[in-house]
């Protein structure tokens, strides 16, 4: 019973329906990134440069209302 | 010694504004246990690699009648290419990327390892892992799956090494950073360690075979299936083995070495998750034209195609890193090493996708192009990237100046050329022999109808990659010169700075908070998509590294289901044919034997519908064919001829029993080594009856009658027997009815004769006579 209920699906469509999916998401992180503040990037672009915590530490520190 | 000399970080900053000050250090420790077994087992794969190098153009010491395998198994091109293949991944790059994992894991979340214990047992057990490759491989203890030929109880063990020391130590050490920000290096690390464990969980799952001396399993995949995660894994193990945590490595090691933050951070962001997102799909381009249904093989081309975009956008983001530290470069020994890494890692993914096109695909499959490439990504890519890091990291975790800044640039110099000297030649012979075994005469006969021609072709180019070889390991030795002599001359004791700063959860600061709106008089929906856009969700989400893993999980795991699960859920993507049975006892046990001595590593059994192919060894492989194939065996290089038809084509027990013995005089010109060791060993009766009902339990108990399983060794000894006979008659050798050649041959002799096999004969009408139908047993059959 199960088998047949397999059997008689058609999983071709799963593999569109989670491009779709997989494109719409790789697009909305696209879109976050580049919308995401400068000094923010900037920070934590700087972080491997210290061996030691640079205060302040963290976004909540910055202004991004 | 002047501390002067000593390339050193900026100064600590304590938090001085915070109440409660923890005091910690980085363990540098491991550090320098994981860069010396980098270095150790970077010149066991690189001397591995120089003897098969030396043993395929050479299989003679020139001049001598002593074969370059010394007639020892566990000398021989089958079982120690695995040993080459497994020391330089696992080995070589699994302590590099260890190495600079716990180095930059600690500093980018200003935190020591969450436990030096685990950090321990990660490394000794890894190294456990390394010395149990070692003696298995070259011992024949195999599954036979490229990059995944450990069997199941070491497999168990780098599970538990890798999630359980490794995977728990690292994500318990980013709850307790201290950095808010997760920077994009451990983004690929995270990536790393999930997939990795559900790439080795998944492919590895087999039926283990227990017996006596017995270290076996059959995997619960056949055939098609088999290849098909097979090659999910082994693509994927170049994505997240040598790929994403070299790139986390290099988005750190690179702005540290140029002292400058990297170009462009938002790229690295896309970069990551673009190869996150695509990479997993690409697998199935391993199986192009083979019997993997079409749909899975374009789709892996596609996917393949589009990881142009990200990995070149990454290359661009590491070089524009370098833009006004150029100079540097030139001076630097780290930044060449890091430059040349960079090119080949744009190179080698430049190429990895043209090789996915189909027509592309067509020509270079099963030739030394992919041999070419592989090495242009390994010692170009890989090593580059591992030697630049040594380099950084040695004045900095043995606290003393570098010993020769000139031996490190001769390091440079020798390991670019002996790579150049190494892929050139290696592109020609693949180039080359791809050609030969397409062409065509003008009647439409094959231009060179002997696979040993085309051989015999690309032997000089083989023998200018040894010097290529020798000239990359001799650079690496003089990379050890500089390492001895760096370590000879650290202090007594190493200074271990002591850091002050406040655990994040003591930092004042509220959590991430929604914002208000800062637009009005507009739509809710614009308001809400004001507040999305700050990103306040993003660093909520950022901030808890157990999502963000498993997010990871969901992405990875997602895209490999919806591949995986149509391949084995549809139905018509392996066809039954109604004439393939199961193997005989013997047949099996010869089978096991194949596995074991690794022939798949020179032989293919897949013979692609390609004019060309069918014109050389019969009639194309169909999906159907392999559904008893545990592991499958369709190889990935033709270093020998296609042996999928050769039950049909070389028939001849007795030709086979020659070839073993000493292949040179059968086949002039071959390259094959000779395989005395069949005509000694034993086959292993008591065996074969464990190792049919463990098949038989993979097939629903469908695969053999009781009957069959019971009388295994009477069953097998009368098939062995016959072709004993048949070897002796002929001219050949007698008394081999007991030796595991025969074994060997019966499941030759089997080869791809199912397809156009006899129909079975009716009830009543006994077929016993007829060998042909003996040897096709079927349960039906009664197996008598």
């Amino acid at each position: 019973m199960f088998k047949d209920v397999l059997r008689a699906m058609d999983f071709t469509l799963l593999s569109q329906i989670a491009l779709v999916l997989f494109f719409l998401v790789f697009v909305a992180v696209v879109i976050r990134t580049l919308l995401r503040p400068r000094q923010e990037m900037d920070r934590q672009a700087s972080i491997p440069l210290s061996d030691a915590p640079v205060e302040p530490r963290g976004p909540e520190a910055q202004s991004h209302e | 010694m002047s501390q002067a000399a000593i390339p050193t970080d900026p100064p600590p900053q304590a938090d001085a504004s915070a109440s409660h000050l923890d005091s910690f250090s980085y363990d540098d420790a491991i550090c320098r246990m994981f860069m010396s077994a980098m270095f150790i087992w970077g010149l066991v794969a690189f001397l591995v690699g120089m003897i098969l190098a030396i043993q395929l153009p050479f299989p003679y010491i020139p001049g001598t009648d002593i074969p370059t395998n010394f007639n020892l198994e566990w000398f021989t091109f089958g079982r120690l290419r695995p040993l080459h293949t497994n020391a330089a991944i696992f080995a070589f790059a699994g302590n590099a990327i260890f190495a600079g994992v716990y180095y930059s894991t600690q500093r980018l979340c200003k935190t020591r390892m969450w436990s030096d214990l685990f950090s321990r047992l990660h490394f000794w057990g890894w190294q456990l892992v390394i010395v149990a490759a070692a003696v298995t491989l070259p011992a024949g203890i195999t599954q036979s799956k490229e990059y995944a030929e450990l069997e199941w109880p070491v497999d168990l063990l780098i599970a538990v090494v890798w999630l359980g020391f490794f995977g728990v130590n690292f994500l318990m050490t980013l709850l307790n950073r201290r950095e808010r920000h997760m920077y994009v290096a451990l983004w690929f690390y995270i990536a790393t360690i999930v997939t990795v464990t559900v790439l080795h969980v998944f492919n590895n799952l087999v039926i283990p075979v227990f017996g006596p001396g017995l270290v076996k399993s059959y995997p619960v995949y056949a055939g098609v299936q088999d290849a098909f995660m097979q090659w999910w894994y082994g693509h994927n193990a170049v994505a997240f083995f040598l790929t994403t945590p070299f790139l986390g490595m290099m988005y750190y090691f690179l702005p540290k070495a140029a002292e400058r933050p990297v170009f462009s951070y938002r790229l690295s962001i896309v970069h990551f998750w673009s190869l996150v997102f695509i990479y997993i799909w690409a697998g199935p381009h391993h199986l192009q034209y083979t019997a993997l249904p079409d749909w899975a093989a374009s789709l892996g081309m596609v996917f393949s195609l589009m990881l142009w975009m990200p990995s070149w956008g990454g290359m661009i983001n590491f070089l524009l890193t370098l833009r006004g530290a150029w100079q540097k470069v030139a001076s630097d020994p780290i930044l060449k090493f890091f430059v040349v890494a960079i090119t080949f890692y744009g190179m080698a993914t430049f190429e990895g996708p043209m090789l996915s096109i189909k027509s592309v695909n067509a020509l270079s499959h099963y030739t030394d192009w992919t041999i070419a490439h592989v090495h242009a990504g390994a010692l170009g890519w890989n090593g580059f990237l591992a030697f630049g890091m040594m380099y950084f990291l040695l004045p900095r975790l043995f606290q003393a100046k570098l010993f020769s800044p000139k031996l490190a640039n001769l390091h440079f110099w020798l390991a670019t050329v002996g790579i150049l000297l190494y892929i050139i030649p290696i592109y020609v012979a693949g180039i080359t022999q791809g050609l030969m075994w397409r062409a065509m005469t003008e009647t439409g006969q094959l231009a060179y109808p002997d696979f040993v021609e085309t051989v015999i072709a690309i032997k000089p180019m083989w023998m200018l990659r040894i010097l290529g070889g020798g000239c990359y390991m001799a650079g690496a030795l003089i990379g050890g010169v500089n390492l001895y002599k760096t370590w000879a001359a650290r202090p007594k004791t190493y200074d271990v700075p002591v850091i002050q700063a406040a655990p994040l959860s003591k930092l004042e600061g509220v959590p991430e908070a929604k914002p208000e709106p800062t637009i009005d008089g507009v739509a809710d929906i614009a308001k809400t998509l004001n507040v999305w856009a700050t990103g306040w969700w993003h660093r909520k989400w950022e901030r808890l590294p157990i999502r963000f893993t498993v997010w990871v999980v969901i992405a990875v795991v997602v895209a490999s289901l919806f591949e995986i699960i149509p391949t084995f859920l549809i139905r018509s993507n392996v066809p039954q044919i109604e004439s393939v049975k199961p193997y005989t006892a013997l047949e099996l046990y010869g089978r096991d034997i194949y596995v074991a001595e690794g022939c798949y590593n020179c032989h293919s059994q897949m013979i692609r519908p390609i004019l060309a192919e069918v014109e050389r060894y019969g009639e194309y492989s169909k999906p159907g064919e392999f559904i008893y194939d545990r592991p499958f065996q369709w190889g990935s290089r033709r270093i020998g001829p296609d042996l999928a038809r050769v039950g049909l084509t070389r028939p001849q027990a007795f030709w086979h029993a020659e070839h073993f013995e000493e292949p040179d005089r059968i086949v002039p010109g071959s390259i094959m080594p000779p395989y005395p060791w069949l005509f000694d060993k034993e086959i292993d009766w008591r065996s074969l009856e464990k190792r049919m009902r463990a098949i038989n339990l993979l097939h629903g108990g469908e695969a053999y009658t009781e009957e069959q399983l019971t009388n295994a060794e009477a069953h097998a000894r009368e098939q062995a027997e016959r072709i004993a006979a048949q070897i002796e008659t002929d001219g050949g050798r007698g008394g081999l009815s007991e030796k595991q050649v025969v074994a060997l041959i019966a499941y030759l002799q089997r080869m791809g004769t199912d397809l156009n096999a006899p129909p079975e004969a009716p009830a009543e009408e006994p077929a016993l006579d007829d060998a042909t139908a003996s040897l096709h047993t079927t349960p039906a059959e009664g197996g008598e």
